[in-house]
Formats: structure tokens, sequence, C-alpha cells
């Protein structure tokens, strides 16, 4: 699987490091149009016309980035289905989990590689620009939440995220087996995309009924099983497979146990099926 | 001799049309096996449900004993009617992946072969012909030591040099060890090469048997005889 991994990353680094580039020279002109009308707050003209037009567009081109990615990403596994590339990748000696497997991972590297450069640029193009000035106000910030609060909620919006992420992947990948196989392997376009659409659905309601019918959440300020009242004693806040409240300067950060234990088997059962399907019922 | 291929009862439907139907075949180990017939005879079919890129409708395939799948993947040595290989590479990448994956993949063997294909290994694969990328892409499959070759329409569509060319590869590194499946309706440039042929027809099994028996019987040659069968 790592071979066939160093050939996925290869055959689709250009167009990464492209993207990329593309998303910094965006923030660049964010960060810099910013800096420039805080620097003169009282000159209007400063925050508007053309200043203003650049930082919509650097924006756009921020959303088109990251939507062409994703694009690029379903392409991954789309081309070894329906282009001619997939008569070497489906008759290489792997099966079909190792072959899946690559495509999931090297999605998922992309799309943190592209998020932690983002962000490591934007904080040092910060500190460029504005000084150190800026991280002083966030840690003064953060300073005036419990010990420990900050990083629970970290923790759990982190896990949710990756299972997200990583169902996404796996459900695209089945809708696009699933549109190849279900109609005697003929294209038909959009069709995977009808499924992503009704199959998302559906686990999403799952997911929400599964938490709701056990609704106890692992809190990971202080690591103890907590039922929904303890957390929500007014009923007041949405339940779901994660949570993160705040009253006042008390964070807390939670997942629902059981909820996201089905996104993991969900994650599990969505790839073996897909690795099933790309295995014994794609024809080429 | 030992069957390397066993067909039995093979069929293929694509809606209401059958590519394949009730094909059967025994192919002998280290025979070269000519697959007959005009464009869509089943050929490709056949070759597809071989390699464990198609599924069959009905019947069985056994390549050395085994369903096709991940182990006989790694003793058929593939080659089909078009480009497979991914279009970022150079040919140099397209060496290093086959001896990535494939551990019967001869690396010297590539480099003379390249060599003898006037191919350089710096070379874009998406900037090359497509009488060049069919020879790379035969350098690569006959670089393999495989128990199975499997070719696909491998001199369709090449000007005659570059045919000439393919065919003195085929004959110059076929290993007596090896069984080699091609399929061809250029029967006159490759007939020569042939121990057996199968010839098929509405994706039936129309005629099969040694290419020289044929030819004595009938007394005449395989391409008169493909002429005489599809050209009714």
């Amino acid at each position: 699987m790592g071979k066939y991994m160093k050939y996925e990353l290869k055959g689709s680094y250009k167009f990464i490091f492209g993207i990329i580039a593309v998303l910094l020279i965006a923030s660049t002109i964010i960060q810099y149009n910013i800096y420039m009308v805080s620097n003169r707050p009282h000159n209007m003209a400063e925050a508007t016309g053309f200043r203003a037009f650049t930082m919509l567009i650097s924006i756009l081109v921020i959303f088109g980035a990251f939507l062409a990615t994703f694009i690029h990403i379903v392409g991954l596994f789309r081309k070894e289905l329906y282009e001619d590339r997939g008569y070497l990748t489906f008759t290489l000696p792997l099966s079909g989990n190792k072959i899946l497997g690559a495509k999931i991972l090297v999605g998922a590297i992309w799309y943190v590689a592209i998020a932690i450069s983002a962000v490591l640029y934007n904080f040092l193009l910060a500190t460029i620009l504005f000084g150190t000035s800026w991280l002083n106000n966030v840690k003064g910030f953060l300073a005036m939440f419990e010990p420990g609060a900050v990083s629970s909620a970290f923790i759990s919006s982190t896990i949710v995220s990756l299972e997200s992420t990583f169902l996404t992947l796996v459900i695209i990948y089945l809708s696009i087996a699933l549109s190849k196989v279900s109609v005697k392997n003929k294209k038909i376009g959009g069709l995977w995309f009808v499924i992503f659409l009704v199959l998302s659905g559906l686990l999403n309601y799952l997911t929400l009924k599964i938490s709701e019918a056990f609704p106890y959440y692992l809190s990971f300020n202080n690591f103890k099983i907590l039922h929904y009242y303890d957390i929500a004693p007014f009923g007041t806040i949405f339940g779901g497979i994660s949570q993160v409240t705040a009253y006042g300067t008390h964070i807390m950060g939670y997942i629902n146990i059981i909820g996201n234990l089905s996104q993991i088997l969900f994650i599990v059962l969505g790839f073996l099926a897909t690795s099933y399907l790309i295995e014994n019922k794609v024809d080429l | 001799m030992t069957n390397i291929i066993e067909i039995k009862g093979l069929s293929k439907t694509y809606f209401t049309k059958k590519a394949l139907n009730n094909v059967s075949l025994a192919i002998e180990k280290g025979k070269v096996v000519g697959i007959l017939g005009p464009n869509g005879s089943g050929k490709t079919t056949l070759i597809k449900i071989l390699t464990g890129i198609l599924r069959p409708t009905k019947g069985e395939v056994y390549i050395d004993g085994n369903k096709p799948g991940v182990i006989t993947k790694s003793i058929v040595s593939y080659l089909p009617d078009r480009n497979f290989l991914y279009d970022w590479m150079k040919i140099q990448d397209a060496i290093n992946f086959f001896k990535d994956f494939y551990q019967d993949f001869d690396e010297n063997k590539a480099y003379g072969l390249l060599e003898f294909m006037k191919l350089d290994r710096d070379m874009k694969i998406n900037s090359l012909s497509k009488g060049m990328k069919e020879k790379l892409n035969l350098t690569l499959v006959l670089s393999r030591n495989a128990k199975v070759y499997i070719l696909d329409e491998p001199i369709a569509g090449v000007d005659p040099v570059a045919r000439d060319q393919i065919l003195d590869a085929i004959i110059n590194n076929y290993n007596e060890e090896s069984t080699m499946l091609i399929t061809t309706h250029l029967v006159r440039d490759m007939e020569n090469i042939f121990d057996e042929v199968v010839f098929l027809k509405e994706g039936e099994v129309y005629l099969q048997g040694n290419a020289e028996v044929l030819r004595e019987e009938r007394n005449m040659k395989i391409d008169d005889l493909y002429k005489e069968i599809f050209g009714e």
C-alpha cells in the first residue's frame, strides 16, 4: 500500500502545491489589505473600492481552491473507474483494500497539508505584518479560560473533524463505485453525486438518532462519562455526536460515545463495501 | 502438458448483447496462442476476464489453478489495447513503477528493450506518439518474467516500422517456459509466431487448433483461413 501511495502522491503533488501557492497568495492579499486598512482607520477609501474588490476576489479564490481540491480528490478515484489508467491500477497485484486505503490516505494527507500550510503561513504573515502583539492578544484571551478547557474543545472538534473527513471520503468513493456497478458499468454523469447526497443524509440522520438514543458523552476536561442532562440541564443545546459548551469562561468539550463509535463503524463498513465492489463487481 | 489456463462455459452479457457465449478453452503451458476474430467477436472481453478487470456472467476461469484475482495478477503480464500508463509519468517513472509492483520485473531487460525500441527514459509519456506508447507498453510487459503474457492487439494502429520492431521484440523476448496469448485481427503479420490459434466468432469458439496442423489440413495460410471464416 505504501508503494501505491508513493505513486499517488507523486502523481498529484504538482496540483496540490499549485493550490497551496494560490491559497498563500490570496491570504497575503487579504492580510495585506487588513493591515493597510487598520493602519489608516479614518480613511474610508482604503476600506472600499479596489482594495475591497481584491479582498473579495481573494476570498472567492480561496473558496475555489478548496473546491478544486475536492474535485481533484474525487477525481483520484473516479479516473480509475472511467479512464484508461484503471487498466494499470486494477491489474496490479494489490487487493481492493490496499488500493482504496491508499487513495483515502492520500486524499486525507493533501487536505491536512493544505490546512497546515494555510494556518502556518497566515500565522507567520500576521507576525511579520502586525508584530507579535496579536499573539499576545490571543494568549491573553485563552488565559481567561480554565486550564485544559480550550484543549478539551480542541480535542473533541479534532476527533469529529477527522471522522467527518474520512467518512466523507469513504462515502464519495462508495458512491462512485456504486454508480459504476448499478447501471451495468455504464457512465451516467452526476449519478454518483445523487447517491452521495442520499447516503450522507441517511448516515447523518442515523448518527443523530443513535446519539439521541444513547445520550452519554465523554468529557475531555476530566475524562468522565456524562449524561446529556449533566451537560445541558435545560435541554437547550443541540445533541449530536459532539458538543462544545460554554458558560462564561467555562468551556467543556464532549463527544457522544456511541454516536462516534457508529461513525467509525460507518467508515469501516463503507470502506469494506467499496473495496468489495472494486475487487469483485466493477467492470472496466 | 499441463494447462496453465482453463476456461469452462464462460459467458459474458452486456445488457441484452452476448459478448461471449459458453466459451471453453484449455491452454497449455509454453504455447503462443493467437485469439483471432474481427472487432466485436469477443476477443477483448475474453482477455479482460482473464486479467481480472471484467467479471463473467457465467462460467469459470482458472489461471495456474487460481481464479482471476491478486494472485493471478502477479503472474500475468498484460498489454491492454490502450495507453494504460499514468500520464504524469516519464518513462523512467514507469520502469520504477513496474519494478516496485512486480517481483518478476527485470530492470536490465527493460533498459535493453528501451534501447532496441529507440526510447529515451527521460521522455514524458504524454509527449509520446501512439506508436512510441505502444512500444513502451510492450517493453514494460515483456520485461516481466511472467508465467502468462496477454497481449491485446499489440500491433493495431502502428506504422509498419514500429510493427516490425514490436514483432521482433515479441519473438526475441518470448520465454519457452511462459504462455503467450495474443489477440489480433492483423493475422498476416503475426501468424508465423502462433503455435495454436482460436477463432472467435460472435462470442463463440468457431475453430481452434494447432496452427501448423490447420495449415496442412486446409492447405492454406491462417490468414486465408481467417478470411474464409469471417469473409462470409
